[in-house]
């Protein structure tokens, strides 16, 4: 039977309109960027009408927008290691270059469409549609509520593996592969007893030992390439220890969650066959667009994350600069943790009145990837 | 003026009352119960008893180990209201009646008592008895020379009049885990159903239980109470109470507040002195009996039930409840990720900004996350309901709030964290 009152609020403006709080904005910018980068709130507005309702066409936006990210990054990059990073005006400036391309590139799609309303929206759809995959025959209420639960998690899930749930399978298959070899066997058998000891920690150099046997003879392959990346970044073999532990201490729990995943899709597949049965075709289709459009978002959110292994450091050593500037200049500045936004949290109160002037006039140019 | 004629009727309960005892609005758990009950008043001293239930669509069977019954008793044991069991489970001497009037058209009930060689049977059918058979004519077989190994007796109902499938089957193995569980746990009993022995699953509870004995007069009241975490259903929790070792009652709030917060209250209290109802479902309430004990009860926990206070609220990202020790942890651009991941240990509640993924390590192990920071899209919220731990993000100050060590309960059902 049709659900009246359900189907998709085409009158809610809300869902269009600029996000007034974001949950995830630790830097705070959403209280920042629509002054300094006027733009960004018609630019979202826009895009948030645009793709309201095609999954297909944000996840398009959200791949281009990850590709320009990467060459705007690259270009900056580029042109700042050319520059004088002794040079206040130009760290400034190189500063402002990237929070431009972070505000319309990375911050628009990573968390003004995936924690804002837009998000929030196709979630509560989930949920009020979900119900309807459960009969209440033969349920009391501990188990009618453990079902909506069961199923609201498979959906908003969806059967997208993101990088937690990659890193936990791929240690499935290297336990697999590792226990072929009797001798590496043995060692996954002392580290495991290692590591169940009541202050592992203080075990690390000896599992760290065993561990290197089984680094030795492990297949590349087997290891996640963003394990690699961090591992070279960070100059430390640490992340693929932990990974290894990681998979010996919970290759159970690994394989249990290999079994759930590979139900997962049959799972929701039955959700979604049974929720068919008992709406109206808008309403399935209202449905089927949040699942795609929420596992999209989720999806997007792995994507644009893989920028910071390239993004972060860039960004850092230049406020590390800066802060450094500031310092030596006898500011008044004093070092403390800063990310991203440090400029308009952080240095501004700092610098001299040009370059606060600088900072706080709005850049209403528009955002262009050749001219970044 | 008036005459007056006094004669004698005939007040023989009409046949259909049979079949009439069996519609007193039973469960399947609560009638197969009724014939368990009968088997542990039949228990042979020194010897455990063993009843296995055979149960699918077309049959329900009962058998245990016990004594068995002697030919006088088995000829009483289809008769309406006849029981010499004073002060034991089936005193009422209509369990058997009704429960298998209740569960099916015919029943047979097939006995051999300890030290003979006799089977004793008796074949009920709805259909015979209207048209065959009366109180005062009814088959009786005996078969004599009987090579039994054992004494016991067993029930086999027929022409069911319920629809068994899994789910009730499901419902009906943790019922009588329950109701049974101080026979199961003590191991005076061992229950199987089809094959299958129950498992007595004990609850989740916060800490150790708590022994206590009150009474008034005539009225005793012992046994053991801890804290549980509320669950889906607001409304488990209060006690199982027992009389002669047998449920009467379960999740009963006699003596508590009948709305309890997070931490509730639960226990299992035998109950001596108060009179039941025939059909063993409830206590009389308005007896002088209940009331005293009502009131012994409330005394008793009245500066026992909890009121945790609230801490801090936010947006309930994995649903779950659980309890455990804060472990602050910086994951946010932290370059120390290994100090900080060495700090959790199992079971500890991850208090952080926000999670990264180099920490998955230390997310695995922990029971339960806090964040500051999130929606229902940050890492937090995804990577807690993959893995299944209970997680509230999005609470502006948990970082600032809790303390390194300090035990808090995470409702992440409703986003809200208390103090222990």
């Amino acid at each position: 039977m049709p659900m009246k009152g359900l189907f998709m609020n085409h009158d809610n403006k809300e869902i269009f309109k600029f996000p007034r709080y974001l949950p995830n904005d630790l830097e705070g910018f959403i209280d920042f960027y629509p002054g300094k980068f006027p733009g960004v709130v018609p630019y979202y507005e826009k895009c948030a009408r645009k793709y309201f309702k095609s999954p297909e066409k944000f996840k398009v936006f959200a791949e281009d927008s990850y590709k320009d990210l990467v060459i705007g990054v690259n270009i900056i990059r580029k042109d700042y290691s050319k520059g004088d990073k002794n040079d206040l005006d130009f760290l400034l400036e190189t500063d402002n270059r990237l929070h431009k391309l972070y505000a319309f590139r990375f911050w628009i799609v990573n968390y003004l469409f995936a924690d804002g309303p837009f998000h929030e929206h196709y979630i509560d759809m989930i949920k009020s549609y979900g119900r309807l995959a459960i009969g209440s025959h033969n349920l009391d209420t501990h188990d009618y509520e453990k079902k909506v639960l069961e199923v609201e998690r498979n959906l908003i899930q969806s059967d997208y593996k993101d990088l937690y749930l990659r890193f936990a399978l791929n240690g499935v298959i290297l336990m697999r592969s590792l226990r072929k070899d009797k001798e590496l066997s043995i060692i996954i058998g002392e580290v495991s007893l290692l590591i169940k000891k009541e202050n592992p920690e203080k075990n690390n150099s000896l599992i760290y030992k065993k561990l290197d046997k089984i680094i030795d003879n492990i297949d590349e392959n087997l290891l996640d390439k963003d394990l690699i990346i961090q591992s070279e970044f960070r100059k430390s073999k640490l992340p693929i220890y932990n990974m290894i532990i990681h998979s010996i201490e919970f290759e159970k729990e690994n394989r249990d969650l290999q079994k759930r995943q590979d139900k997962l899709q049959e799972n929701i597949h039955d959700i979604l066959s049974t929720i068919k049965q008992k709406c109206s075709k808008d309403e399935f289709e209202e449905l089927k667009i949040s699942y795609k459009m929420a596992s999209i978002l989720s999806e997007s959110k792995d994507i644009m994350g893989n920028i910071d292994q390239e993004f972060l450091p860039l960004w850092f050593d230049i406020i590390g600069k800066i802060a450094e500037i500031l310092e030596n200049m006898n500011t008044g500045y004093k070092q403390r943790q800063i990310g991203p936004g440090a400029l308009f949290y952080a240095f501004s109160w700092y610098l001299p009145d040009k370059y606060k002037a600088r900072i706080f006039t709005p850049d209403i140019k528009p955002f262009d990837i050749s001219k970044v | 003026m008036s005459k007056k004629n006094k004669k004698f009727i005939d007040i023989t309960p009409h046949k259909s009352l049979m079949q009439k005892v069996g519609q007193t609005g039973y469960s399947l758990q609560e009638a197969i119960s009724e014939l368990i009950d009968n088997a542990i008043d039949a228990k042979l001293s020194g010897k455990k008893i063993i009843v296995d239930i055979k149960i699918n669509s077309k049959l329900i069977e009962i058998t245990d180990n016990g004594m068995g019954m002697s030919e006088e008793t088995a000829i009483n044991s289809i008769r309406l209201g006849y029981s010499k069991k004073y002060k034991k489970l089936g005193e009422f001497g209509l369990g058997l009646k009704t429960a298998s009037t209740f569960l099916g058209k015919t029943f047979q009930i097939s006995t051999s008592p300890k030290g003979e060689n006799n089977e004793y049977k008796i074949d009920y059918n709805e259909d015979d008895w209207m048209k065959k058979w009366d109180w005062d004519h009814f088959p009786f077989v005996i078969d004599h020379d009987v090579k039994t190994s054992s004494s016991g007796t067993k029930i086999t109902i027929k022409d069911l009049k319920i629809d068994i499938n899994e789910k009730i089957l499901e419902k009906l193995k943790t019922e009588l885990n329950t109701r049974f569980m101080p026979f199961i746990e003590n191991g005076d009993l061992d229950l199987a159903i089809n094959n299958k022995k129950t498992t007595y699953i004990k609850p989740k509870i916060l800490g150790s239980w708590n022994k206590f004995n009150v009474s008034d007069g005539k009225v005793k009241i012992s046994g053991s109470w801890a804290y549980q975490l509320r669950g889906l259903d607001r409304s488990y929790f209060g006690f199982n109470t027992f009389r002669r070792g047998r449920l009467v009652t379960t999740f009963d709030k006699i003596g508590l507040s009948p709305n309890q917060g997070i931490k509730q209250i639960i226990g299992k209290i035998e109950i001596e002195g108060v009179p039941i109802s025939h059909d063993k479902k409830s206590w009389q309430k308005g007896s002088s009996e209940y009331i005293k004990t009502e009131q012994a009860l409330r005394a008793y926990f009245v500066d026992l039930e909890p009121k945790p206070k609230k801490l801090l609220s936010g947006y309930p990202a994995s649903s779950g409840i659980v309890e455990g020790r804060v472990r602050l942890v910086g994951m946010f651009m932290r370059d120390d990720i290994e100090k900080e991941m060495n700090k959790v240990k199992r079971g500890d509640i991850i208090v952080t900004e926000m999670t990264r993924p180099h920490f998955l390590l230390a997310i695995r192990r922990s029971e339960g996350i806090i964040t500051d920071l999130g929606g229902t899209l940050c890492h937090a919220a995804i990577v807690s309901r993959e893995f299944n731990i209970p997680a509230v993000v999005g609470t502006k100050h948990a970082t600032q709030v809790l303390k390194d060590e300090q035990r808090v309960i995470i409702d992440a059902n409703e986003g809200i964290i208390y103090e222990s």
